[in-house]
């Protein structure tokens, strides 16, 4: 996939999304979603897939837990990619499964040396079942949590050294965490090397309701700040696929690639710089 | 380490927390409660959104999701509602549930070509040895409350008095396509769809049917569950 800038995709916008004209668009879907044995949703996602590239982002293969990935699992998400050949591939840095039971979340761990060793093998074990490279994305925080081991730049990175995966780099969750945790989103971007981001997401965000933590809701348009750190990033690392997340109060279709549109001209323009 | 960290966090988020945590239980519990939202969509207007939330933290709490694919969550919460004490207000409520379950499963089943009418060419004495399969999205049950009415009426989403009928009765789901079909079944036909499923020839049910309601129209019975989408297309070795 070339370095362009695609769009979450809903089913509500799936006649749209099948007919926009919209140069080097592409779209990502929750693998979870389509994990399922026939029907419509998978009828949709074939129509669409005709038409552009896409990424398949899993939220549920629990790569930060102390457990092996769910064998059952990895087999749904090895038949996804045979069936839709996706773009990207990608991944979080949590866990979700525990002794049975699954979490709709992503769940955060410590960043010690049994964490990354985990990691790097639950990673390399996605990546030969599906015979290639996955992106890792970085968590949001809500919680400090002691017995840290590593920054997290650092980890990410030797993440990557070590498993041969990419980073997935959401811009928003960095600037929730760095409200949350009062960290320096700017300087934490600065570290990240650039060559090993395969992908980057935009996404919107609220204050709870107490008005001290941000939340990584995605049901709001890229703030400014957000946008700010992300036209930073790009002009250091050079042009990067670039997602617009949505997932609550979804706005007409047009209102998303309007923003698509915004990270595109932004890709477009340092690869001008670059010509 | 880890294991034990997990454990702790795990334990931290089963129980109301403040901060950063209420955070994380709130996730866990809204994601529940918007799978569940989403595969009982009729049980949900009929509860009122605040009540449906109510009970299905509940009962997410109780049964919490065994995978991470939640498109077929929520498999035990007709049988569960039907426990609950409260449950005898709206004791039709499970019947309902139970339909829109049989409905989730149907939409999410094994893409196959249905039986067509035009494929039984054969004389009708062959009829009666013929063994079919269901289609794999075919989903059916009997019923101790009218469920089928009730959720029809909600999903035309029209404001009006429903006139129930209050007796048993039998439902069939299926997606012959892409679109999900529905189809009152009465004894008969229940009893024809059962016996299929349980590899009886088509003759020997359509008895069983014919015994149970003796005046049933067997042609008519088959013809509609053929039409409906009911069955599987066989190879074309096993028609008459």
């Amino acid at each position: 996939m070339t370095s362009a800038a695609g769009v979450g995709l809903k089913a509500e916008h799936f006649a749209e999304a099948l007919a926009t004209p919209a140069a080097d668009l592409w779209f990502e879907v929750h693998a979870e979603n389509y994990m399922v044995a026939g029907g419509a949703r998978l009828a949709m996602l074939e129509a669409i897939r005709r038409e552009r590239p896409i990424s398949l982002h899993g939220v549920g293969m629990s790569l930060a837990g102390a457990a092996d990935p769910d064998a059952d699992h990895l087999a749904a998400l090895t038949r996804l990619v045979e069936r839709f050949e996706p773009a990207l591939v990608s991944e979080h840095l949590a866990w979700s499964r525990l002794d049975g039971r699954c979490f709709p979340d992503l769940l955060p761990v410590p960043r010690t040396n049994e964490v990354l060793s985990r990691l790097d093998a639950n990673i390399g074990r996605v990546q030969d079942a599906l015979g290639r490279e996955i992106l890792i994305e970085n968590p949001t925080h809500y919680l400090a949590l002691r017995d840290h081991q590593w920054s997290e730049t650092s980890f990410l990175a030797e993440l990557a050294r070590r498993s041969g995966c990419k980073l997935l780099i959401d811009i928003n969750n960095v600037a929730v965490g760095a409200h949350n945790l009062a960290f320096d989103a700017a300087e934490w971007l600065k570290a990240i090397p650039g060559k090993l981001v395969g992908e980057i997401h935009l996404a919107g965000h609220v204050l709870d309701a107490e008005g001290t933590l941000l939340i990584d809701s995605h049901d709001a348009p890229v703030s400014d700040d957000v946008w700010q750190l992300y036209e930073s990033f790009i002009a250091r690392s050079g042009p990067v696929p670039t997602l617009i997340e949505r997932d609550g109060n979804l706005p007409p279709f047009a209102d998303l690639m309007a923003e698509r549109d915004r990270a595109q001209s932004v890709i477009r323009g340092v690869l001008a710089l670059a010509a | 380490m880890l294991l034990e960290f997990q454990r702790e966090f795990a334990a931290a988020i089963g129980v109301p927390a403040e901060g950063a945590m209420r955070v994380y239980r709130n996730t866990v519990l809204s994601g529940c409660v918007d799978a569940l939202r989403a595969n009982y969509p009729i049980v949900t207007r009929l509860f009122g959104d605040q009540m449906f939330e109510a009970v299905a933290v509940e009962y997410a709490t109780e049964n919490p999701p065994r995978e991470p694919v939640l498109a077929l969550y929520g498999g035990a919460f007709p049988d569960w509602l039907e426990e609950q004490m409260w449950i005898w207000d709206v004791a039709y409520v499970p019947d309902v549930a139970r339909i829109e379950r049989l409905y989730i499963e149907a939409l999410f089943a094994v893409d196959a070509e249905p039986l067509e009418i035009g494929a039984l060419t054969g004389p009708d004495e062959g009829w009666r040895e013929l063994r079919l399969a269901l289609h794999p999205a075919t989903r059916f049950d009997w019923l101790a409350m009218p469920g089928m009415s009730i959720w029809l009426a909600q999903r035309e989403e029209v404001e009006r008095k429903i006139d129930v009928d209050w007796q048993p009765e039998g439902v069939l789901l299926t997606r012959p396509a892409l679109d999900v079909v529905s189809m009152s079944l009465n004894r008969a036909g229940h009893r024809f769809l059962f016996g299929i499923r349980r590899g009886e020839a088509v003759g020997t049910a359509a008895v069983a049917a014919t015994t149970l309601c003796p005046e049933t129209d067997i042609r008519s019975l088959f013809t509609s569950l053929v039409n409906a989408g009911a069955f599987a297309a066989p190879s074309p070795r096993s028609l008459p």
